[in-house]
């Protein structure tokens, strides 16, 4: 006993008082958003929340302009009405326009660095100047923070868009045979919309974008399906005008061929893709025409899975992860790559899909 | 007083004056002068009124006395329709017996003294345990008097390997003490240090058994019980059957068992009348309440003062709303309502019905509502501690949710010192305090530590009871086998 209240002792003799983050005197930073100044300073949105009944506002923003992220909290600190802290940042939002012109890693650094900033705050890129979405009125739904997640959480789920974190962006930007992408966010008549996907090249920056309309195949191409990826095809061929037919697609597998000849790289992508008949415009007698039905979808799929990558290639980037089956398969011929996405631009790429219709409803 | 030490006389006069000496200001020791027999003989009945039953006394001694036709030489010749009786000529003798509600007869000319039991004090019924109810043992819980505690006891074990050691404790209160175990059952070690430690227990008296058990109790130091109380015979007659020692305290309703480990703490008689997979569920759900009863507040206090990084966004957005006009730190928080809760159960358990409800509603109102419109504690901290409240009043036994209700505070101090890892140096405290606990020189944190796996099967979980063929070795029984396998 005696023994047990000298440990006690013992340990209070550690105690730091000044140790103490207390929840009511801190500044929680949930959004951080990164823009391009003047003269090639940094402006710095922080979005945090505001406890207060008297206050008018939820949430409050800081804008400040400095030279490093770093630099713009020291700024901050003088506004804000408790000490910032980012272990609980939601999102990392940073300027297209940012994006284009700089390596992003330069400004993240800290995010990476100090162990008390949270690394898994989603990375996403705006699609305009950033005090559009700063200093936008939602007045039906909660704050900022919550309110940009939970869009992007949804948009994801609905394959609108993509979604990816810091420390998934930054070892997508490290990995030889990969490139990174975001989520972008725009704001379109004072509301936030979720779509589409930006890519990065090899040095962190900005290069291009696939569409809202894109990104389910992106999804697909990704192995990322699940719970339900949901496509509307015209498809002609069926009767003599063009008919729309909406399908869910519920599982897939896929099988990701890469080889080497004459001094290239060769893909056969077969995907295998299990859908639920949800919708169409016209009559199909499934008994007799569900072959057909599956073979046109195929072809349908084929043709935008193809734009996708083609895009891809153009923009020489490799959001996909072509490189780590390349390197998995033909690491002798990867290895002697100076750049994977120069390769990959010129790579062959065979993309195979099929579909089989699992079911059509309860309609006949 | 010296007299005590000595023998009575063959004058049945000189006998009466010693004990009226003795007897000084004793207004219930009643002297009834009879004569009997044929040729009368003088004869003195002396009994303490307030001890005895008085029909007893009228019907089967002095009825029988008066009409006695029969010469009387000496006491042997006294024939009466009591059947337990004793002779002595010893002054103590007759003292003690007088003051255990015995009724002594003294014949003239005749130095013995005949005893006979008359007892009959004031004694409630047998009712339903108080504390410990349950829903299908049974509805008989033990009373003040010793002998039908016995027979409760007896009644579930109707077998001649009961053994039953009586002694007395106390100088002046001389309170019989009655040990009761299983002799082919129970480890001889065990109960010779049983003995020893009841043996040394030199006080005025034992007015309950909460008190023996701090006579004799392995760790005073010690927040956890290292001796079950129960009212329940059920309950010790399970423990009997473990190998366990019963202790019975005579003018207290509540037995005393030992050895005991930690995890018996968290079982009820009512797990083993339900079926295995619900009584499963409920020892975890008392599980669950140990540990939430301990570190809840003090996770609270820590998550706030160091780690809102744990606590997810929208609770913490939740939190930080619910605490936006509490003016004090989360410590100060807390052990304000802790208090306060712990003051209204206090309140409420030594008043009366009729107004203990009055605390209730006060309480309620009190610590439910106003305390958080008028910005002094938050909604969470409320939630919070009703939690803990009702997790610490899952425990069924109150010693055991007493201790824990107790270690609650220094955990809630060591997490605002040093958060998360104070927690873990607090936890890591009580189960090193645990490990070296001991119950009667047996390890209180078997079968945990020591590890016996083949005991584990009546603890977090309860299995089967076809499985458990084997009593638990904590109270190291000298016969293991429980039944025999007769269920595949």
């Amino acid at each position: 006993m005696r023994r047990h209240i000298y440990f006690v002792l013992c340990f209070l003799l550690t105690v730091g008082c000044g140790m103490q983050t207390r929840l009511d005197e801190l500044t929680l930073v949930l959004t951080v958003g990164l823009d391009e100044g003047k003269n090639g300073n940094l402006l710095v949105y922080s979005v945090s929340p505001v406890f207060n009944k008297e206050a008018k506002n939820i949430y409050e923003v800081i804008r400040t302009s400095g030279l490093t992220l770093r630099d713009n909290r020291f700024k901050a600190n003088a506004f804000a009405s408790g000490k910032m802290v980012g272990g609980k940042t939601q999102s990392v939002i940073i300027s297209k326009n940012l994006a284009k012109k700089y390596d992003m890693f330069s400004y993240l650094d800290v995010f990476y660095r100090d162990p008390k900033n949270s690394t898994t705050a989603n990375f996403i890129v705006f699609d305009g100047p950033l005090k559009d979405v700063m200093y936008i009125r939602l007045d039906d739904k909660p704050r900022l923070s919550v309110a940009i997640r939970d869009v992007l959480l949804t948009a994801h789920k609905s394959k609108q868009t993509t979604k990816i974190n810091l420390l998934e962006f930054r070892r997508l930007s490290l990995d030889r045979a990969q490139t990174p992408f975001a989520p972008i966010l725009r704001v379109h008549k004072g509301d936030l919309i979720a779509g589409g996907i930006a890519l990065f090249n090899k040095q962190r920056k900005y290069v291009g974008s696939l569409s809202q309309k894109e990104s389910p195949y992106f999804a697909i191409l990704n192995k990322n399906i699940k719970p339900a990826t949901s496509l509307t095809l015209a498809i002609k061929g069926l009767t003599k005008q063009k008919e729309y037919v909406s399908i869910s697609i519920e599982k897939g597998d896929f099988s990701y061929k890469p080889s080497f000849q004459n001094g290239m790289f060769h893909f056969d992508v077969h995907i295998h893709l299990g859908a639920i008949l949800t919708e169409t415009t016209t009559h199909i007698d499934m008994k007799k025409e569900k072959k057909k039905l599956e073979q046109l979808l195929a072809k349908e799929i084929q043709k935008q899975l193809e734009a996708i990558v083609k895009k891809m290639q153009t923009y020489e980037v490799d959001p996909i992860g072509f490189g780590l089956y390349a390197r998995a398969y033909e690491y002798k011929p990867f290895q002697k790559q100076k750049s994977w996405p120069k390769a990959f631009a010129k790579a062959e790429i065979n993309i195979r899909p099929t579909v089989e219709i699992i079911s059509y409803g309860v309609l006949q | 007083m010296n007299s005590t030490q000595q023998l009575l006389t063959h004058s049945l006069d000189a006998n009466e004056q010693t004990l009226r000496d003795y007897f000084t200001k004793t207004p219930d020791l009643v002297y009834c002068h009879l004569l009997i027999g044929e040729p009368k003989k003088r004869a003195l009945l002396v009994y303490l009124n307030t001890l005895v039953d008085k029909n007893s006394i009228n019907n089967n001694i002095i009825d029988p006395l008066l009409f006695e036709t029969k010469q009387i030489h000496t006491i042997a010749d006294i024939q009466l329709p009591i059947g337990s009786k004793s002779y002595t000529t010893k002054w103590e003798h007759v003292i003690q017996h007088l003051f255990q509600g015995e009724t002594a007869l003294l014949l003239d000319g005749d130095n013995h003294v005949l005893l006979l039991d008359t007892q009959g004090w004031p004694q409630r019924a047998i009712a339903e345990p108080q504390i410990e109810s349950s829903l299908k043992g049974s509805h008989q819980g033990f009373i003040e008097t010793c002998e039908k505690n016995i027979a409760l006891i007896r009644r579930y074990l109707p077998h001649q390997q009961l053994k039953i050691e009586e002694t007395t404790v106390g100088r002046r209160g001389h309170t019989p003490v009655t040990l009761l175990y299983l002799e082919d059952v129970a480890h001889p070690e065990v109960l010779q240090e049983l003995r020893d430690r009841i043996e040394q227990v030199d006080v005025d008296t034992i007015v309950n058994t909460g008190e023996l058990m701090q006579h004799i109790e392995d760790n005073p130091f010690s927040p956890f019980p290292q001796f079950l109380l129960t009212e329940r015979p059920d309950a010790a007659v399970s423990n009997l059957l473990q190998g366990r020692i019963v202790i019975v305290v005579d003018r207290s309703p509540s037995v005393m068992i030992g050895p005991m480990t930690f995890i018996t703490f968290f079982q009820t008689v009512d797990d083993y009348s339900t079926r295995w997979m619900i009584a499963s569920f409920l020892r975890l759900l008392r599980l669950l309440a140990f540990f939430m009863a301990i570190f809840l507040p003090s996770a609270y206090i820590a998550a706030l003062s160091f780690h809102y990084e744990i606590i997810p966004l929208n609770l913490l957005l939740t939190i930080g709303e619910s605490r936006e006009r509490v003016p004090l730190p989360p410590l100060l928080e807390a052990i304000l309502m802790e208090l306060a809760i712990e003051m209204l159960r206090e309140a409420g358990l030594r008043l009366p019905a009729p107004i203990g409800q009055t605390v209730g509603i006060v309480g309620g109102v009190v610590i439910g509502q106003a305390a958080v419109e008028a910005g002094i504690v938050s909604n969470i901290m409320v939630v919070i501690v009703s939690l803990t409240a009702i997790a610490s009043f899952i425990i069924p036994n109150p010693d055991m949710s007493e201790s824990i209700r107790l270690l609650r505070f220094p955990m809630m101090i060591a997490a605002s010192l040093f958060g998360l890892v104070g927690m873990v140096i607090g936890f890591m405290l009580i189960i090193g305090h645990l490990i070296s606990l001991e119950s009667l020189g047996t390890p209180e944190g078997s079968p945990f530590a020591p590890a016996r796996l083949r005991d584990w099967k009546d603890t977090i979980l309860r299995f089967p009871l076809w499985m458990m063929r084997t009593r638990p070795l904590s109270a190291r029984p000298t016969q293991l086998t429980r039944q025999k396998k007769f269920r595949k």
